[in-house]
């Protein structure tokens, strides 16, 4: 017997008992609303495969004060303050990153306040920053701090985030093997997959990738679109899929800046100009409000524009099926109080480095 | 008056044979003929996705898969005869939005005994059923796979799909998904070492024979 039948086996003897009456009805209105705008007619295009462009994004935008009223509009779509056209950034030659362009320099002569700020400085800082240009061999190390609960932890911390946990790790560029400490040892693997929404993330690939927000986004879209995800306006896709990418991988300042540039003009995502990372460090903040009650956030620092971490906090109060307390069933519900944070993670530190155990 | 219009041919008539890629082509047309996509792999999608969370959640990945197939059945390639790789890549796509949710409920059954899926199918609290410890172990092990990996063996493992098929729901190459099946099950292998199958109830066979 091997272990794809055992795993077959599991939750084989379900009921199968789904009622499909409500989809079915939802289908079905869908189909006749369909049926009744003049007949016959072609669906909705999504400009993901078709000429038609993108219904959302139809004007290119590429330079940075462009990219920056862009974003300013987006915040006023959804109803916060529009956000003024930011004064200029930093000047050149300010950023130079002291890891091959990974980080600049903290030299802002303030720190961004908003989006559009946080796009424009980056931007700017990005056009002066040194190449990033790591090699196929060499490794990207990175050192976090992650929350942990004496309650347990799966997919979400069980309980209040009451411990902490630091990892290191180190990945090779070229994808094919990962690294980490166990026990007080190296322990080298085989490389893991894509960051989900990603079919490739090659540091060719992502040097590859359009710097306007509306080209990237389409981009991103497109990718979804060919995994047979759903992307659209609203969609939290192009939000899940780039925190995914820097959740996972070590970026140019370049696409950092081109990733926000996209965050900023996507309707689905909010800014906050001031949250606090896990480690204790100050930063901006894009999320978005997902599963009905999670806000999930992405934490960069808006002084060098690093990617700070990201947090999981919940904006109302959820009962989650299956109560876990210290391992032990309590009830048939998880209780998760608003405000309470579900997943935390700060970056510590990263660079790359030439071979798995070493630190930058 | 002899009506001068040329004739039009009428279209063959749908029916249980009919290639799905036939179905969706026609649909654009007539919207109503997507009912009988609904039809033929509601309730699959559907134990699928039971499967993996739960009826209450299902029902809704039901509903959004066919919603969003519809609305997007102008991108579907119509020489493709059989619709299920890119239906169950919808649905795997909105499933893995509940990841979270997922790992959590397989780590609860491995941690405790008590499937919270299984539950949700009864609102009887005295109907609990405890695991056996295989189930136990196999939840463990699929929990600590990660997305792409679950993904990969849970399609072809519960939804029956072939490697090619997977490769089209998830749409990446043949080979990331022999790849992800392969680091997957030398994971598995690695996780249900010593795991005795005695332990699983004599009535279940493997669905395939």
């Amino acid at each position: 017997m091997d272990e794809l039948t055992l795993v077959t086996w599991l939750r084989q003897d379900l009921p199968a008992r789904i009622d499909l009456a409500g989809p079915e009805r939802r289908l079905a209105a869908e189909i006749s609303a369909a049926g009744r705008v003049g007949g016959p007619r072609r669906p909705r295009q999504h400009g993901v495969t078709g000429n038609s462009g993108h219904s959302r994004r139809v004007v290119l935008i590429a330079a940075v004060a462009a990219a920056a009223l862009a974003a300013a509009a987006a915040l006023a779509i959804r109803g916060l303050p529009a956000a003024p056209v930011p004064e200029p950034g930093p000047g050149p030659g300010r950023a130079a990153g002291s890891q091959a362009g990974l980080v600049p320099e903290a030299g802002a002569p303030r720190p961004a306040a908003t989006a559009a700020q946080l796009v424009a400085y980056a931007t700017r800082a990005a056009a002066a920053a040194p190449a990033f240009d790591p090699g196929p061999h060499d490794w990207i190390y990175t050192k976090t701090l992650a929350a942990t609960s004496s309650a347990g932890a799966g997919g979400l911390l069980f309980g209040p985030p009451d411990g902490k946990a630091v990892t290191q790790s180190w990945a090779r560029v070229d994808g094919r093997e990962l690294a980490y400490v166990r026990a007080g040892k190296l322990v080298i693997s085989p490389g893991g997959g894509e960051p989900g929404g990603w079919p490739d993330s090659s540091y060719p690939y992502l040097d590859s990738l359009p710097a306007g927000p509306a080209e990237l986004t389409a981009v991103i879209e497109a990718n979804l679109a060919a995994q047979n995800d759903v992307a659209g306006s609203g969609d939290i896709g192009v939000f899940n899929a780039i925190q995914a990418l820097m959740e996972n991988k070590v970026l140019s300042l370049r696409l950092r800046a081109a990733l926000y540039g996209v965050l900023a003009s996507d309707p689905a995502v909010h800014f906050d100009p001031r949250v606090t990372d896990f480690a204790g460090q100050a930063g901006v903040a894009f999320y978005t409000r997902q599963e009905g009650y999670l806000e999930v956030e992405i934490v960069i620092n808006p002084r060098t524009y690093a990617y700070l971490g990201d947090r999981f906090v919940a904006y109302r109060m959820r009962n989650l099926p299956a109560a876990i307390n210290n391992g032990v069933p309590t009830g048939p519900y998880l209780h998760i109080r608003k405000g309470q944070v579900t997943g935390e993670e700060a970056v510590l530190e990263s660079g790359i480095v030439p071979r798995a155990g070493q630190v930058p | 008056m002899k009506d001068s219009r040329p004739a039009v041919a009428t279209p063959p008539e749908i029916t249980d044979l009919t290639p799905d890629g036939v179905v969706i082509g026609r649909s654009r047309q007539e919207p109503e003929l997507f009912a009988v996509l609904f039809r033929r792999h509601a309730a699959g999608i559907g134990r699928y996705a039971a499967r993996r969370l739960g009826p209450g959640l299902a029902e809704d990945i039901v509903a959004e898969t066919f919603l969003a197939a519809f609305r997007h059945r102008d991108r579907y390639d119509v020489t493709r005869q059989d619709a299920r790789p890119w239906l169950y890549g919808i649905a795997g796509n909105l499933i893995r939005r509940q990841y979270r949710d997922e790992a959590r409920q397989l780590r609860a059954l491995a941690r405790t005994g008590i499937d919270p899926v299984a539950e949700s199918f009864t609102d009887r609290a005295d109907a609990r059923l405890a695991a056996d410890a295989t189930s136990r172990a196999v939840a463990a092990a699929i929990a600590s796979l990660d997305p792409g990996q679950r993904d990969v063996v849970l399609l072809i493992a519960w939804a029956e799909l072939t490697y090619d098929q997977v490769a089209e729901a998830l749409g990446v190459p043949d080979g990331t998904v022999r790849s992800r099946m392969s680091r997957a099950r030398a994971r598995l292998r690695t996780a249900l070492a010593g795991v005795d199958p005695r332990n699983v109830a004599d009535d279940k066979e493997h669905p395939r024979g």
